[in-house]
């Protein structure tokens, strides 16, 4: 029987460990949690942040049998000879087959000061125990890419006045949207109450203090970096593992050793894909959504409304959106995220997508053609018929045609018909 | 009662579980004059009924309203091709002919295949009192396991989620009446301003929030429509609960003291944040904010269910996760809040606890506990060893037909026009030795049988009926039936008869039915025992559960869930893909329901011309404009809708405001235009319920192959 050690229970340990599991084949299957407490979804990072979501409801379903986690200690070892991880505790755990999970550490960006990025107030965003240690007060976000809005929007739904957030990039989200997108989302993040510091650099921090490149002095009792994550690496290279920055494995996920695999965001990656994969930035209302690219278009639809901050690009190629570039338009988005993943054609129209309104209803010529009590299949004509055969008032015209007597909904469209035949009447 | 006039007898609309109130006033054809003023001429004088029907003012379901079905429903009482005869392979036999081969037949398969060869297929049409002599005679005078019935296919996937948060099941544990002062009601998957449409009345006043993938007439009125792809609404209700819990809109103190496994169920939900709900949905995450604050901001608030969010193989889990979004708001069991089930038959209530299905005993007792087995055993005077344990499920049990199952009788129900995979159905029911359909009109499937034995209708007899509300109610007798035909308990009798048991053992009269139905549910979960007739002559208003001596219980759980600690429980459940996914070749969604004026399979309502004239006589298929252009097809063309498991043909209706990527099609047809041809039969593990609710298909213009 093969036993199977896992190492790491972020998001890609938990859903291979889950995927053996379901396949009901597998031995042994030992999960070892390399954080100290749950991983935080992003998602949730301005519920934590507020307190309206406490920390031990960050915990991940348990996994079924033969699914055994552990959490708490971190791993410190592998030994490939004898096939065991080895714990800090110095607890050892054999393996048959091994997997590398264990995800990504953000990249500290240099900053010059007594401390660095390593100052008291600078804090990492990767679990929930480090949400609790982001200090009160004013807020600096370093980044402009998707965590780094992300987080400025959170620290301000959490409740933070101060917030700001400096990206060295000529606009946010740049390696994701076009310019004018870009220049929308940062008017969107300034409604919202963030300071944002475009094509600056943070020059030092100290004493609650971010000095910018261009002098400014802006107060952050805490800073938090958003400039990018490594692959969390260090077992496998002390193992004598290749690797880059990443851990290097075959398409399959095989690393040089056959006992060992390695998943998730300690890979290195095969090659940065260009215009990236489907980026929705999660923050209330932001509507904001980008894939593919919208150059080489066949067809093109852009839509800017710079004053509401909104714009929306769609790119079109073999009849699909092969590019979209979306912000402020929050009902618009599933519909486009939708024609993404199905890979369906897209609709005729283009503008009723954007806007999020249904495709015309088909319109009745003649109004009295319309039906007025669905209840009880009642037309206009029909009333109006009963009226001529001498329903002349609103009891007689319901008891002739029954309109109204199902849901009742139709009560105010069949007395205002009958006002107009009364006025008819008048009039002659 | 105070409009009924002398001679007015009043009852219940034969349709669906809202049960409207109605008085029937004879008319004779000297009457006809008198009543041709108020009685529009959409009624040819031919057909003109026996009985003439208005809705019972005083009635505080239906409120005076009464739908296009209600205000028709006289005319299925005089239907031309009603039955009136039995008929044996098809031609006009007397009763005890017919009689005479039946109890043959089904002893003949019984020698050779033993008892669990013979079973019965019931409904959530029949009154009480059918349903329960139904099970009895299934289980003591055929001695089968074999015993299901169509509501399988309506309520058994809320029944199940239901039973296991609160441990009981009771469609609303609320009266309708409580709906009207809500200021929020949530439906998922229900479209009650078509399918029960006097219900809206009580909807006047509260927003509506409504989850269905299309845009329905109920949605329409709606504050808030959510429009989920099929298959994704147990997605959509992990989502609503996590934006309750992270935006910290639950009621903790009501999850602390009323609830258990509050964490396990949030678990499963925490990954759903709105944006990758809205991926997997396709249901704005901007919507579904909204829609969870104004659930939760609400100081009344409801979440209902119907068939659309039960009729998946995830239905039950489906159904669990609005509960659990429900018990976060701390909603159930709280005067002026809560969760219910809009039950969809007649009798869908009764039907589903009084012994007709597989597993059950009357009094939604289980049939695998000894108790249970013991008390109903000694009502029927039988040993407990004797009764037989649990059998197939309904679409378990039509799969069986003519492999393990060789005798078939129905009552009630047209399972080739209503049951999934109906090419299928139709090849098992032919396979059989002997099929018995008992029924006023000549249904599909009576028109497979070997024996039709013709029965009296609504009007025609005496009984009761559990409503969605769990009030039971009397269905009143205004005519004698037509010469020739009997009632289903006279069958019964007559047929246990045959079999050698006392006739007395399975009477034939309502009345005296209900008493023994009285004792046999004594101390279950749905209790009987302090209805009777009696009582509910004097009009008062008796929902279950009803003990000897108890008023009833209008509001269940108000201080205690039925479980034994009395807490509701939190079901941990997470969402799964539909059986079937689109595919090159069949690259559309395809999910079925109903129209207003049409019932069920359409045996009664295809019947009564001015509903046909308004529904249309042949099935169609809604389509986004775009997508039927992409198959070449025009608003109004014939298309086949094709699956890979039969072909439908229906005319093409545009529909602007549907998903382009589903496609809709109403099951009430028969023939080439049944959409059950359609659907799969892949079944909810728990409930048993089949998928009607969403198949892969393919939409061909007519004439291309």
């Amino acid at each position: 029987m093969t036993r199977t050690v896992i190492v790491g229970n972020g998001r890609s340990g938990r859903a291979y460990a889950a995927r053996l599991a379901e396949r009901g084949d597998s031995g042994p299957l030992d999960l070892l949690g390399a954080e100290p407490g749950p991983v935080l979804p992003r998602a949730l990072l301005s519920s934590v942040l507020s307190g309206e979501l406490p920390p031990h409801l960050l915990r991940s379903p348990p996994l079924p049998p033969p699914v055994t986690e552990y959490a708490g200690v971190p791993v410190t070892s592998v030994d490939r000879r004898r096939r065991v991880v080895v714990r800090a505790d110095g607890r050892e755990f054999p393996y048959d087959r091994l997997v590398l999970a264990t995800g990504s550490v953000p990249s500290l960006p240099s900053i010059a000061g007594p401390a660095g990025a390593r100052s008291e107030g600078v804090a990492v965003l990767r679990s929930a125990a480090d949400v609790a240690r982001i200090p009160p007060g004013t807020a600096v976000v370093l980044g402009g890419g998707p965590l780094a809005v992300e987080a400025a929007f959170a620290l301000r739904r959490a409740g933070r006045t101060e917030v700001a957030l400096v990206h060295r990039g000529p606009w946010l989200l740049d390696r994701h949207l076009p310019e004018r997108a870009g220049r929308a989302l940062a008017g969107r993040l300034s409604a919202a109450g963030v300071e944002v510091h475009l094509e600056q650099r943070a020059e030092s921090y100290h004493r609650a203090k971010l000095a910018l490149a261009d002098g400014r002095v802006l107060s952050a009792d805490a800073l938090l970096p958003c400039t990018g994550t490594l692959p969390e690496s260090r077992l496998a290279r002390e193992a004598g593992l290749p690797v880059r920055t990443g851990v290097l494995t075959d398409p399959a996920g095989r690393t040089t050793d056959s006992a060992i695999h390695a998943i998730g965001s300690c890979v290195e990656p095969l090659r940065p894909r260009p215009g990236g994969s489907l980026l929705r930035l999660r923050a209330d209302g932001e509507g904001l959504l980008s894939f593919g690219s919208l150059a080489d278009a066949e067809e093109s639809v852009v839509l800017t409304d710079p004053a509401r901050h909104r714009y929306a690009a769609l790119a079109l190629r073999a009849g699909r959106v092969a590019g979209a570039a979306i912000i402020g338009f929050p009902h618009a988005v599933a519909a486009v995220t939708g024609l993404h993943d199905s890979g369906a054609p897209a609709p005729r129209d283009l503008l009723p997508l954007l806007l999020g309104s249904p495709a015309v209803l088909p319109t009745v010529a003649d109004p009295l053609d319309a039906v007025l009590c669905h209840c009880n299949n009642v037309t206009g004509h029909r009333v109006a018929a009963a009226w001529r055969q001498g329903a002349q008032d609103l009891p007689a015209l319901v008891r002739a045609t029954r309109a109204t007597t199902g849901c009742g909904g139709c009560a105010d469209e069949v007395r205002a018909l009958y006002a107009v035949l009364k006025a008819e009447r008048s009039d002659t | 009662m105070s409009e009924a006039a002398l001679g007015d007898t009043a009852t219940h609309c034969p349709y669906c579980a809202l049960q409207c109130g109605t008085l029937l006033t004879a008319t004779g054809p000297e009457a006809a004059d008198v009543a041709a003023a108020s009685v529009p001429a959409a009624v040819p004088a031919a057909d003109f009924p026996a009985v003439a029907v208005r809705p019972d003012p005083d009635f505080p379901v239906n409120l005076g309203g009464l739908c296009q079905k209600g205000w028709t429903a006289p005319e299925l009482l005089g239907v031309a091709d009603r039955l009136r005869v039995p008929l044996v392979h098809g031609r006009p036999a007397s009763w005890d002919e017919a009689l005479d081969v039946v109890a043959a037949g089904l002893r003949r398969v019984q020698e050779r295949h033993g008892k669990d060869a013979t079973a019965v297929f019931g409904s959530g049409s029949l009154t009480n009192e059918k349903a329960y002599l139904l099970g009895k005679f299934a289980r003591v005078a055929l001695g089968t396991s074999q015993i299901d019935y169509n509501g399988r296919f309506c309520m058994s996937s809320a029944a199940a989620a239901s039973n296991a948060a609160f441990g009981i099941d009771r469609g609303l544990p609320f009266p309708v009446t409580d709906l009207g002062s809500a200021d929020v009601v949530l439906i998922a998957g229900g479209n009650p301003a078509e399918t029960m449409p006097p219900l809206m009345r009580h909807l006047e006043h509260p927003r509506l929030i409504v989850i269905d993938p299309r845009r329905t007439r109920t949605a329409a009125q709606a504050a808030l429509h959510l429009q989920p792809a099929p298959g994704t609404d147990l997605a959509l209700a992990l989502g609503l609960l996590h934006v309750v819990v992270a935006e910290g809109l639950t009621d903790a103190a009501y999850i602390g003291q009323r609830t258990h496994g509050f964490e396990a169920a949030w678990s499963r939900a925490l990954s759903w944040w709105p944006e990758h709900t809205e991926r997997v949905t396709g249901v704005p995450a901007v919507l579904l904010r909204e829609a969870a604050r104004m659930l939760a901001g609400a100081d009344r608030a409801y979440i209902l269910t119907g068939r659309g969010a039960e009729q998946h193989s995830k239905g039950t889990d489906t159904v669990a996760a609005f509960v659990n979004l429900a018990l976060a708001l701390g909603l159930p069991g709280r005067v002026g809040s809560g969760f219910g089930c809009l039950t969809g038959q007649g009798n869908g209530q009764g039907g589903r606890e009084l012994g007709q299905k597989a597993d059950q005993l009357p009094g939604y007792r289980s049939i695998a506990d000894p108790a249970a087995r013991a008390h109903v055993a000694a009502v029927w005077g039988v040993d407990p060893a004797s009764l037989p344990g649990p059998g197939r499920s309904a679409v378990e049990l039509l799969g069986a037909l003519g492999r393990d199952v060789h005798a078939l009788l129905v009552f009630g129900s047209n399972p080739v026009v209503s049951a999934p995979d109906a090419g299928r159905v139709r090849e098992r029911l032919s396979a059989l030795e002997l099929l018995v359909v008992s029924d006023f009109v000549p249904s599909e499937t009576a028109a497979l049988a070997d024996v039709v034995l013709p029965v009296a209708q609504w009007a025609e007899e005496e009984g009761t009926m559990t409503s969605l509300e769990g009030r039971v109610l009397r269905r009143r007798r205004a005519l004698t039936p037509p010469p020739g035909v009997r009632t289903d308990l006279e069958v019964l009798s007559a047929l246990a008869g045959r079999l050698g048991f006392d006739e007395a053992a399975f009477p034939a009269s309502p009345p005296a039915v209900f008493e023994e139905l009285r004792a046999a549910t004594r101390g279950g979960r749905a209790d009987y025992s302090g209805i009777s007739y009696a009582r509910l002559e004097t009009g008062e208003a008796l929902y279950w559960p009803c003990p000897e001596g108890s008023p009833g219980t209008p509001r269940l759980f108000l201080d205690r869930f039925a479980h034994p600690d009395g807490r509701a429980v939190f079901a941990p459940v997470d969402h799964r893909d539909a059986a079937e996914l689109p595919s090159d070749l069949y690259p559309l969604l395809a999910t079925t329901g109903r129209v207003l004026a049409q019932y069920q399979s359409g045996a009664q309502t295809r019947r009564i011309p001015a509903l046909v004239k308004a529904s249309g006589a042949e099935c169609f298929v809604e389509v986004h404009p775009d997508t039927a252009e992409r198959a070449g097809l025009a608003d109004g063309d014939r298309a086949w809708v094709r699956s890979v498991r039969g072909n439908t043909q229906a005319v093409v209706r545009y529909e602007g405001s549907l998903r382009p990527d589903t496609v809709f099609l109403p099951f009430h047809f028969a023939a080439e235009g049944s959409a059950n041809l359609l659907t799969n039969p892949a079944l909810d593990p728990v409930s048993r319920m089949p998928e009607f609710k969403v198949c892969a298909v393919r939409l061909e213009a007519v004439g291309t192959r």
